[in-house]
């Protein structure tokens, strides 16, 4: 899918939405200008997009919604229920195409037949408030014949009969029309009367190696004298690519009318009026469209093509009004918007153009159009509508941003140092300089750091908002009714995160309703309400941000997960019975024991937790559960809150500082060596009445020297690593801190025992320990 | 034939249909500032047009028949005649 097109899919899901919304409002207060205007606007840049692509059918629906909207806006239609409907449907229709675009990138078939319903619809509501649909259609198809060159215009008033309207015809063949055989040129060679032809390239031509024989790429443009009716017959093979108008002469710029059936005076006694006459009054019209058209969006290359279109348009049409003279002015202007990338300067220019004629012309054909409003939306449109968009932004170029910020943390570092220097070799006041302005870089590194992650944050709710239906199902099926509660969807985190919490917590959910809440019958003899209780809630604590899954069921009896550990082989019954409680839920994250099917006694909740502890642990998080039998199981998700942004214990061993992800951090704690009991080579150390096992991340990593000699008790940091927690000793704690981890790369990669490396503050490169691989 | 490749120069003749689309976008490609001499021709597809177009190529001898001399010979004029679009 081209990035135009996916741009277009995007933009044109949050205008329906815009509309649908402005819909709403307007049909419970109608009297409100906003929305009728906010619905207006809506569509009117949907009608936009979809000009940029060959879907007709789209534009002509969105235009038809477009001209009710206005008959609304101006007073002469109500927004009765019926139409309200029809809109809805409208916009129904619209979002249902967008949906099949994104798939198919073409429109349905039989999109042509559902728009003319529609159309059909709201034309039968224009009826009752007059016929504007038909003259704005008009309005359109006929917009280029404001720019007749000399020869037509002769060859049209010489064709022109009096009173007898002129059929005017926009064929844009579909562009794989030849291959259901047709000619367009010979379509357009059958136009009986024919006037006027033009034939137009859609777009620049492209190279003749790329350019492709069997696509259409041309467009016709006709003025016939014959009737609507035998024109429309001539195409009535194509009807959904081609529209056709009848054009009272009246609309004709008055130089084109034929002479009685003009009302203007002064052709009177005129066989045929001078093709320099009068401004036309479609003029303004045109003017307006031409701003229009800078409006759109596209590509810098699409923009700077329109401008350069656009500005020959207006061109052509200052010539034609006898002012070339103020060409020069018009060329300025487009030399203003080149140059800055921005086609407003333009279109300011062209809208005051369009002021000027329209002031001094005869009825502009679109008093709705006209007036400040065309051109106030012409000025500041641009901006307005680039605020209102989402940006999308490939996260490639998030990364880069974020490893730019990495850099400037590593080269800021360099400037305490500098003012230490400038500190000991001059005596004036550099080196406080140094630190000021170190100071206020560190602080705007922070918050670029800050601004650049908060892009990708994205609020929790979003993988709450498949649950609830989850939960109404399941809990129909298995009989249990079930509440469930949501709060905390508002907590941010970033979209990795999330990305990565979205399996482990469905599956959590549907482990509560499963196994952890009863059967009513069971609750009630229990004396619990018969309706059970899921409590999710998010909430951001110091290490990240944390998702309680918490449920009022059965709990999970920790003497039947020893007892089922025991029988799979997975521990030995000793170390089993050793165990307390809270470690023995712990066993349940062991994978195999999942595998079981008769674990009802333990809720069941053996089934797949492995995996829920492997994704939240790769994802730089942990996962905690504790549970009461008879009342209730809670699991705590702790994640980072980015996976880009790991917050890390800095400790030193052997003069270098290595880091431990926070979330694998229980505690820090200075153990007296008559603590540490040692069993050949195997130490332990008894923490919070459990004793765990000791480690020397000296040993570990095969470092230099001996921490034991001369001090009385070691630094050892307490780690959990999936439920089983350990000591480790080190030679001192530091701080903790954010780090961008960058992962080992070339022959580094290799290295076991490290999850990545980091550029600490103070410039020194800093190792960061996986310890579940070190162990 | 309904179309001759002489040097440089593409006759038409008679009605000129869609399946001569590829043959004449080859010869244009490789024959730079091409001319097409329609005077003989009475229809000519619109594929066969727009990849005049796309070549630019030039007008030769003027087509006799009454529908193309009109709209379409100016469009193929050495000089940009019409092409503003």
């Amino acid at each position: 899918m081209n990035p135009l097109f996916e741009q277009f899919i995007i933009e044109s899901r949050e205008l329906l939405e815009a509309a649908g919304s402005a819909l709403l409002r307007l049909e419970r207060e109608p009297a409100e200008p906003g929305a009728v205007n906010d619905l207006f606007r809506a569509l009117h840049t949907l009608k936009g997009a979809t000009g940029l692509f060959d879907m007709p059918a789209f534009t002509r629906l969105v235009h038809a919604g477009e001209d009710a909207l206005m008959a609304v806006r101006n007073g002469r239609l109500a927004l009765t229920p019926d139409l309200a409907d029809v809109l809805f449907r409208l916009l129904d229709q619209c979002a249902h195409w967008v949906d099949r675009l994104e798939a198919e990138e073409v429109m349905p078939e039989g999109a042509d037949a559902d728009s003319r319903r529609l159309e059909e619809a709201l034309r039968t509501h224009l009826g009752e408030g007059g016929a504007s649909g038909e003259a704005t259609a008009l309005d359109e198809t006929f917009a280029w014949a404001g720019q007749l060159t000399g020869a037509e215009r002769q060859a049209l008033a010489a064709g022109l009969r009096p009173g007898v309207a002129l059929t005017a015809v926009a064929y844009d063949p579909a562009p794989d029309c030849f291959f259901t055989g047709d000619d367009p040129l010979d379509f357009c060679r059958r136009i009986p009367d024919l006037l006027v032809l033009r034939i137009e390239p859609v777009g620049p031509w492209p190279d003749l190696a790329s350019f492709d024989p069997y696509a259409c790429a041309l467009r016709f443009r006709a003025l016939s004298a014959a009737p609507k009716s035998t024109v429309e017959a001539v195409f009535r093979t194509v009807p959904d690519q081609v529209r056709i108008a009848s054009l009272p002469q009246e609309a004709l710029p008055a130089s084109l009318r034929a002479k009685p059936a003009s009302p203007a005076p002064r052709a009177q006694g005129q066989t045929m009026a001078p093709a320099s006459a009068d401004p036309a009054a479609l003029v303004p019209a045109i003017l307006r469209e031409q701003v229009r058209i800078l409006s759109l969006g596209g590509s810098a290359d699409e923009i700077a093509t329109r401008r350069a279109s656009v500005a020959r348009v207006a061109g052509n049409i200052l010539a034609a009004l006898g002012r070339a003279g103020e060409h020069a002015a018009l060329e300025a202007a487009l030399a203003e918007s080149e140059a800055a990338g921005d086609s407003g300067p333009l279109a300011r220019h062209i809208a005051g153009l369009a002021e000027g004629v329209s002031a001094g012309a005869s009825a502009p054909l679109r008093p709705a159009e006209a007036g400040p409003d065309g051109g106030a939306e012409a000025g500041t449109g641009s901006e307005g509508r680039a605020g209102r968009r989402a940006l999308r932004v490939d996260p490639e170029r998030m990364d880069r941003m974020m490893a730019l910020v990495g850099e400037m943390v590593v080269a800021k570092s360099r400037l305490p140092h500098l003012a230490r220097l400038a500190g000991e070799t001059r005596g004036d006041g550099l080196a406080q300089g140094i630190r000021e302005a170190y100071a206020r870089i560190d602080g705007i590194t922070g918050e670029l750091q800050d601004a650049v992650l908060r892009l990708r944050m994205l609020p929790v709710s979003r993988v709450f908002d498949p649950l609830p239906r989850l939960v109404r199902e399941l809990s129909r099926r298995l009989g249990k009714p079930v509440d469930l509660t949501l709060s905390g969807g508002e907590t941010e985190a970033d979209k990795d995160i999330l990305d990565v919490l979205n399996e482990p917590l469905l599956h959590l959910v549907r482990n509560s309703l499963d196994h952890g809440i009863e059967p009513p019958e069971r609750r009630q003899a229990a004396g619990k309400p018969e309706t059970g209780t899921i409590r999710l809630a998010a909430f951001q604590d110091r290490d990240g941000v944390v998702i309680e899954i918490a449920d009022d069921g059965a709990g999970i009896d920790a003497d039947a997960v020893r007892r089922k550990a025991v029988d799979q082989r997975l521990i030995e019954p000793d170390r089993a019975a050793g165990l307390s409680d809270e470690q023995a839920l712990q066993l349940i994250f062991l994978p195999g024991l999942s595998t079981s099917a008769q674990v009802s006694e333990l809720s069941g909740r053996g089934v797949g937790m492995d995996a829920v502890r492997a994704s939240v642990e790769q994802a730089g998080g942990r996962v905690e559960i504790a549970s009461t039998p008879g009342q209730g199981t809670s699991i705590r998700l702790v994640l980072p809150l980015t996976m880009m942004i790991t917050r890390v214990l800095v400790v030193e061993t052997a003069g270098e500082p290595f880091g431990f992800p926070v979330t694998q951090v229980r505690a820090m704690r200075r153990v007296p060596l008559e603590e540490i009991r040692s069993l050949k080579h195997a130490e332990s150390f008894v923490h919070e009445d459990s004793v765990l096992p000791l480690y020397r991340l000296r040993r570990l990593l095969n470092l230099p020297g001996d921490e034991g000699a001369g001090h009385r008790a070691e630094s050892v940091l307490v780690a959990e690593l999936g439920g089983q927690r350990v000591g480790l000793v080190v030679d001192g704690f530091r701080e903790r801190t954010d780090v961008v981890l960058k992962p080992l790369t070339g022959v580094l990669s290799r290295l076991r025992g490290f999850a990545g490396t980091a550029v600490l503050g103070d410039g020194r490169l800093l190792l960061v320990v996986n310890l579940r691989e070190l162990l | 034939m309904p179309i001759r490749y002489e040097q440089g120069r593409a006759v038409f003749d008679a009605a000129c249909t869609v399946e001569e689309a590829v043959p004449l976008t080859e010869w244009l490609e490789a024959t730079p500032g091409s001319a097409v001499d329609l005077s003989r021709c009475t229809a000519l597809h619109t594929a066969l047009l727009q990849a005049l177009l796309a070549a630019n190529a030039t007008l030769a001898v003027e087509p006799e028949d009454a529908f193309l001399r009109r709209w379409v010979a100016p469009l193929l004029g050495g000089a940009m005649v019409g092409r503003q679009t």
